[in-house]
């Protein structure tokens, strides 16, 4: 079962996508903050980070350049942001985000999302 | 001789604290178990007041001023209105004769409007009147319960007389729902949840203190004149009013999130934040509602 770090500060939009995303069959492990997020990384069974690109402490931005210089880590990371934030969207594709996904969210739309980056979207079944 | 005089003797008591008996007398002449107001014949409604000309309605109220105002308002419309103090007399007097509407108190000193509807079941009815049941505070509970009693009408105290006069307008028409006023939505939400109403239940709790957070974090940077954290909260919370559908919030934070970028003054910041206060309790009273309806439907 693959394992999802998921990011959000809204525990209404957190706790939706969580029962969501566990009846598709992943494991999700959920993170108030980016302190939070960034503590979390240090479980090595983490397969995918999905984030709020605005997070209290520690943004999205700021996690995805962590990841990528100072982990050096290919951890697919996926944002989830306002589609008003273009200008932050670009930048952290820039610096190795691999997919957004913008609010409202849809948690059809963002298991797609999901499965997409993992590379499993033509084989759904293998998520497990 | 309480009795007698169309008033009611109410005993309240509580194992080793003692007991209390309270007379309640009311202050007209009893005619039968109601006490009648009948508007003049020859005085007419005044231009342009609504009209509930000829329609009977029954006021079962305890508080004497709140019966008084609502005797006065009614009695502009035409209405003719029979008032009770009690529950029981109001029982009484819907056997007595066949009203159009009945306005409820929640709280009344012999029993409350819950055990007043489920008594009235087993009453030989002809034609059933429309309820409209009035409480001081409509808590979830109190609004599952009048869900469960089929009440689609309810006033929160105090009431504007011109709520009152649309509520009584849309009982007597049995329309429950105000006219274009949806202020939540939560069909896309529990398709979301695939029907799980625990889930939603939860989901609204969650809304409610999103609100909270949102409410506290906003007047925290508007004392602090943070043009940028009240763009922060107001942003972060239109994510929670869009799953709901409360578009009318959703649209405030909106403006106060754009307001904020672009650097309004502090003046109109909080011209916003105080029309947002202003507009939540509807929202949460309309969302309570929704969860309530889905509730008992299922």
């Amino acid at each position: 079962m693959k394992h999802l770090l998921l990011g959000e500060d809204d525990p209404m939009l957190a706790s939706l996508l969580k029962y969501k995303l566990e009846k598709a069959g992943y494991r999700v492990s959920t993170a108030e903050d980016g302190r939070q997020v960034k503590k979390s990384l240090a479980d090595n069974s983490i397969d995918m980070i999905i984030t709020d690109i605005m997070m209290p402490y520690f943004s999205g931005m700021e996690l995805v350049d962590f990841v990528r210089n100072i982990l050096r880590s290919d951890l697919p990371i996926l944002l989830i942001s306002s589609a008003s934030n273009e200008e932050n969207i670009l930048k952290a594709f820039s610096l190795g985000a691999d997919d957004f996904i913008s609010k409202p969210v849809s948690p059809s739309e963002l298991q797609v999302r999901i499965a997409r980056v993992m590379g499993k979207i033509r084989n759904p079944d293998a998520i497990n | 001789m309480v009795e007698q005089l169309g008033g009611c003797l109410v005993v309240e008591s509580k194992i080793g604290e003692g007991s209390t008996f309270s007379v309640i007398l009311p202050y007209a002449k009893k005619a039968s178990v109601a006490v009648e107001l009948t508007p003049p014949a020859v005085k007419e409604e005044k231009p342009g007041v609504t009209s509930f000309k000829g329609k009977n309605i029954l006021l079962i109220e305890d508080d004497f001023l709140q019966q008084r105002w609502l005797q006065h308002r009614l009695k502009e419309t035409g209405a003719i209105t029979q008032t009770t103090y009690t529950a029981q007399q109001g029982l009484d007097a819907l056997l007595d004769k066949n009203y159009d509407l009945v306005i409820l108190d929640c709280k009344l000193p012999d029993f409350s409007a819950w055990e007043f509807l489920s008594r009235y079941q087993h009453y030989p009815q002809q034609e059933q009147p429309q309820f409209i049941v009035c409480s001081a505070q409509w808590t979830k509970e109190s609004q599952e319960k009048a869900v469960q009693h089929g009440i689609q009408f309810t006033l929160e105290k105090p009431f504007a007389g011109t709520e009152l006069l649309e509520t009584i307008q849309r009982a007597l028409n049995n329309d429950p729902k105000p006219p274009q006023k949806r202020l939540v939505d939560l069909s896309g939400l529990l398709q979301e949840c695939q029907g799980n109403l625990d889930l939603l239940d939860e989901l609204a709790d969650l809304f409610k203190q999103n609100i909270l957070e949102f409410l506290g974090q906003c007047r925290i940077h508007l004392q602090a004149s943070n043009a940028q954290g009240v763009s922060f909260a107001a942003h972060k919370v239109k994510s929670s009013l869009l799953m709901i559908q409360a578009a009318e919030l959703h649209a405030l934070c909106d403006q106060l999130d754009e307001s904020a970028k672009e650097n309004e003054s502090l003046t109109y910041l909080e011209s916003l934040y105080s029309h947002f206060l202003e507009a939540y309790p509807a929202t949460e009273r309309a969302l309570e509602w929704e969860i309530a309806h889905l509730k008992s439907s299922n």
